[in-house]
């Protein structure tokens, strides 16, 4: 084994090696222009404006939907009072927000 | 590593893309040699690309510039790795090579059918210790694992070369 282990040991000494060509420089260049490498701070500056577009669309989507009718505080209200006026009543009907909270 | 290389190095971990390409200029033939040996011969130049933009993107955490040609051996190997990974998967079995004319071309065709039945980082590590004759603590340092594991993996290899020669 080791006779023949020297021998590849020599083919593998005489292997052909590549030479880095002018074009494959000019191409390898090319890319690392188009890919920088990115800092932290640079990191940080390209994605804080995209989150804090991404934040006011967000809001925006949200002060949309409160206005949608049927959503707004004065129906929530109303549905509230409605409630307070039905338990309040003078009735034989025994209910009050503390059974109905009541956890089990 | 000369003053004029670090501050190449130094200059190319804080972005500077005209120092890095200074660097690539000074250490091409180092890398075409690794690739040339380690990768696939199809591929040596895209593999060599591959290293020196992943070594562009990871440069501004090398530490030490002392250590920058270890750094990029290391990455180089990886790549190899990861070409090989490739080409493993696409087949399902060990190459059929062609019958060889000579001892020389015989040789070089017994060595490419035993390294093509190595796993890729088996692979990496039999040429390293056994055709490189490099240190069982250099070949861990620039692959990113223990001597000790380098040991256990180099004995299984050896145990698989008796086998096979």
């Amino acid at each position: 084994m080791d006779e023949k282990f020297k021998e590849l040991k020599k083919t593998w000494s005489q292997m052909e090696v590549f030479e880095p060509s002018a074009r494959w420089r000019t191409d390898l260049f090319r890319k690392l222009r188009e890919n920088r490498s990115v800092s932290f701070l640079e990191l940080l500056a390209e994605w804080f404006p995209k989150a804090a577009l991404l934040s006011a669309a967000c809001a925006l989507v949200l002060i949309f939907i409160s206005e949608l009718p049927g959503i707004n505080e004065e129906d929530d209200l109303s549905i509230v009072t409605a409630f307070s006026d039905y338990t309040s009543a003078d009735s034989d009907f025994d209910f009050s927000m503390d059974d109905y909270l009541e956890v089990p | 590593m000369d003053a004029e290389q670090r501050k190449l190095v130094v200059g190319a971990t804080s972005g500077d893309r005209q120092s890095f390409e200074e660097l690539v200029k000074l250490y091409e033939r180092f890398i075409f040699g690794i690739v040339s040996k380690h990768g696939p011969k199809e591929e040596v130049e895209e593999i060599a690309q591959e290293i020196f933009l992943s070594a562009f993107r990871s440069i501004s955490s090398l530490r030490e510039p002392e250590a920058f040609s270890t750094w990029l051996h290391g990455i180089a190997l990886r790549r190899c790795q990861d070409a090989w990974r490739v080409i493993y998967r696409k087949r399902r079995a060990a190459p059929e090579l062609p019958e060889a004319s000579d001892p020389t071309a015989e040789n070089k065709l017994l060595l490419e059918k035993i390294l093509s039945k190595l796993s890729p980082e088996d692979r990496t590590i039999m040429t390293l210790l056994y055709l490189e004759d490099r240190s069982t603590e250099e070949v861990g340092k620039l692959l990113g694992i223990s001597r000790v594991n380098v040991k256990v993996r180099a004995h299984r290899i050896r145990r698989k070369l008796e086998e096979w020669l």
